[in-house]
């Protein structure tokens, strides 16, 4: 079942074109990585599909109903949530209030299941290491509950074999929780964990391409 | 998580910040506060000199050509000695003085017309200057209005010591002095007999004594009648009963004194549109000399404060939006992270503003005791130069003229007494301060919140 639908977006910067007739579809239960170098609009890409930004022509459909000024705050408090490279995480509050600004006292449970022990989880994520920081920001986007999670450059910041455990777990979101995860990368190790890959390259989303056709 | 929930947390966490958002809050508290303060006491200090100064006017009856109520009449004895009666058949009616007395801010009418009487068998005390036979046993006969508002009763040159004081609608009644009471062995409550000028008797009860406390100034050359000892003060019923006039009985003027002169001309504008008023039979006469002569030098003061005030206000809004703008940079970040959230801009704003909020409430609670030392000190300071400016020298002088030594001295005291922190300055500190606030935080993060969320996002990275 199609959650989340690009048809024939285009967008760009005054004179410079970003995206150019990009369709693409998004399932819940699956992760996607959107490949790219830097500049090459993947993050363009990630603030249209998470309803920050609206493109110049074409659609973007949830659950079949078009995205537009009118539901774009709903859309962005209730169905989704966005990861970033540098955590963003609210630097005077501790790991468990991050994720209760989503959770309520729920948080701790997600954070135990990240990896994060009882004393990390009360601490000022200020404390906390890159890959923790990352894993309470993956923790409050689960805490969300809600279906798209998009993750810009998420292992960016970290170490490789940090990054990999994050994109484990941004997998496991997906299969376990059921959600449409999102990733836009430069890395093609992440990549090796998604389930379905774009690539984005001279303002165009090219075929796609499932784990099990490579 | 609860919007209160996370002002608190930034602020117990963000101490750095909370402590200079503290001191920026208390400084304008407390020149607020002193401000406000200080304006009460000049207020204060404004209305006591006002209404030490005061302001009176009176109402006239015309005795000129230009009142149609007016006559002259050419009265001759039985010896061909002839004299010129002038009187007006409008006079000013108790009724019209209720009518004044009504008016808000009027503080006293005092009205008054005078004749001679003769009290039956009464020993006067005697005057030094020879008279006619036919006026050595009168006694001049002040009919009044309100015995208590009379100068020489309002100004302590007499002074009521036995019975009451003659009261508007009081008929039949007389006031006599110590000297004549003690003579005629009198004391309130005796009935005694006026004799009318058609020697008929009209009988009045004696209800108060009053002592002079004041030297004859015309010293060796004085009537019997014009004896202050041997004054009647008496109501306007029993004069116009002895007088025995066709013409209807009334007052010649009244004397108004305003609470404030500064509303002396609000209140005059009043009588005139008032009924019973005849612009054709009565004139009025402002006396607020001493006021006008002072009233630039106590406005003075008084724009020096609001002054004062205001720039404390915008300075205090200026550095608070300045200093939050600094901190955008960091609060961008927030934002973009509240927004990726899902919490909306308005609860955002709102969580920005509560902290401050919550800051101010306990910086302004301080600023009391400061703001309270402050106004003490720019008080004694106010009420020094208000002795020593050269601008407010007019005022002194007519100070000093005004036959009231202890008025500075009053002034003074009066300001000190006004200068405490009350209730009334508190609630006005915290709404200036609540609005202070408000504006600089809606100000300063008006930047942040008018950005769409893609460029907050942009701006996060």
């Amino acid at each position: 079942m199609e959650l989340l639908v690009l048809e024939q977006v285009d967008f760009s910067y005054e004179k410079k074109e970003v995206l150019r007739k990009a369709s693409a579809c998004f399932e819940r239960g699956k992760m996607y990585v959107i490949l790219g170098k830097s500049g090459s609009g993947k993050t363009t890409l990630l603030s249209l599909l998470g309803g920050m930004d609206e493109p110049k022509s074409g659609k973007i459909l949830l659950d079949g109903t078009e995205i537009n000024k009118k539901n774009m705050d709903d859309y962005r408090a209730k169905r989704v949530s966005v990861i970033f490279q540098n955590y963003n995480l609210v630097d005077y509050l501790t790991a468990a209030e991050n994720v209760e600004l989503l959770a309520g006292k729920g948080g701790r449970g997600i954070l135990r299941k990240l990896g994060l022990t009882e004393e990390e989880i009360t601490r000022n994520v200020l404390e906390l290491s890159g890959g923790q920081q990352q894993r309470v920001a993956i923790g409050r986007a689960l805490a969300s509950e809600r279906d798209i999670l998009l993750a810009d450059e998420p292992t960016g910041n970290l170490d490789g074999k940090t990054a990999l455990e994050i994109a484990e777990i941004m997998k496991r979101m997906a299969h376990e929780y059921k959600k449409c995860v999102i990733v836009v990368t430069h890395s093609l190790e992440v990549a090796e964990y998604a389930d379905v890959v774009f690539e984005l390259k001279q303002a165009r989303l090219n075929d796609r391409y499932e784990k099990s056709q490579r | 998580m609860w919007t209160l929930k996370r002002a608190l947390r930034y602020i117990s966490r963000k101490k750095g910040k909370t402590i200079i958002l503290f001191i920026l809050l208390f400084v304008t508290g407390t020149f607020v506060l002193s401000a406000l303060i200080v304006e009460k006491g000049v207020n204060v200090a404004q209305r006591e000199l006002r209404e030490s100064l005061g302001g009176s006017f009176s109402v006239s009856v015309k005795y000129s050509d230009d009142n149609p109520y007016y006559h002259e009449e050419i009265m001759e004895d039985s010896a061909g000695f002839s004299d010129v009666l002038l009187y007006s058949t409008k006079l000013i009616s108790a009724d019209f003085i209720n009518k004044i007395l009504k008016i808000p801010g009027v503080k006293s009418c005092e009205a008054r017309t005078e004749a001679l009487c003769q009290l039956e068998g009464m020993k006067l005390k005697a005057g030094t200057i020879p008279i006619e036979e036919e006026f050595e046993n009168q006694q001049k006969m002040v009919a009044v209005y309100s015995s208590k508002d009379c100068s020489e009763f309002a100004d302590r040159s007499l002074n009521l010591v036995a019975g009451r004081h003659i009261v508007p609608g009081d008929r039949h009644v007389i006031l006599l002095s110590k000297t004549i009471t003690e003579l005629n062995h009198l004391e309130p409550g005796d009935k005694l007999q006026i004799v009318d000028t058609d020697n008929q008797k009209v009988e009045v009860e004696l209800i108060g004594i009053f002592d002079v406390d004041t030297i004859e100034k015309t010293g060796a050359s004085v009537t019997t009648y014009d004896r202050i000892e041997n004054r009647v003060y008496s109501d306007l019923a029993t004069l116009t009963e002895i007088e025995n006039n066709s013409y209807p009985a009334g007052y010649d003027q009244v004397f108004v004194t305003a609470s404030d002169p500064d509303q002396l001309e609000e209140i005059v504008g009043t009588v005139r549109q008032m009924d019973g008023y005849d612009e054709q039979a009565y004139e009025i006469d402002m006396h607020d000399e001493k006021y006008q002569a002072s009233a630039g030098a106590l406005g003075k003061a008084e724009t020096m404060i609001k002054v004062f005030l205001a720039l404390s206000i915008v300075v205090s809004a200026v550095i608070l939006t300045l200093v939050l703008v600094m901190w955008n940079r960091e609060r961008i970040h927030e934002t973009g992270i509240y927004l990726g959230c899902g919490i909306r801009k308005s609860r955002i704003l709102f969580q920005y503003l509560l902290e401050v909020l919550l800051i101010a409430s306990i910086a302004f609670a301080g600023a009391c005791i400061p703001g309270k030392i402050a106004a003490d000190h720019i008080g004694g300071y106010i009420v020094a130069e208000k002795k020593t400016q050269e601008d407010t020298e007019s005022l002194i002088d007519t100070l000093e003229n005004s036959e009231d030594e202890n008025l500075l001295a009053d002034t003074a005291e009066s300001l000190e007494m006004e200068m405490k922190v009350g209730e009334k300055e508190i609630v006005i500190l915290y709404m200036i301060g609540m609005f202070i606030v408000v504006f600089s935080v809606v100000v300063s993060s008006s930047c942040i919140f008018r950005l769409k969320p893609r460029e907050v996002l942009s701006k996060m990275s």
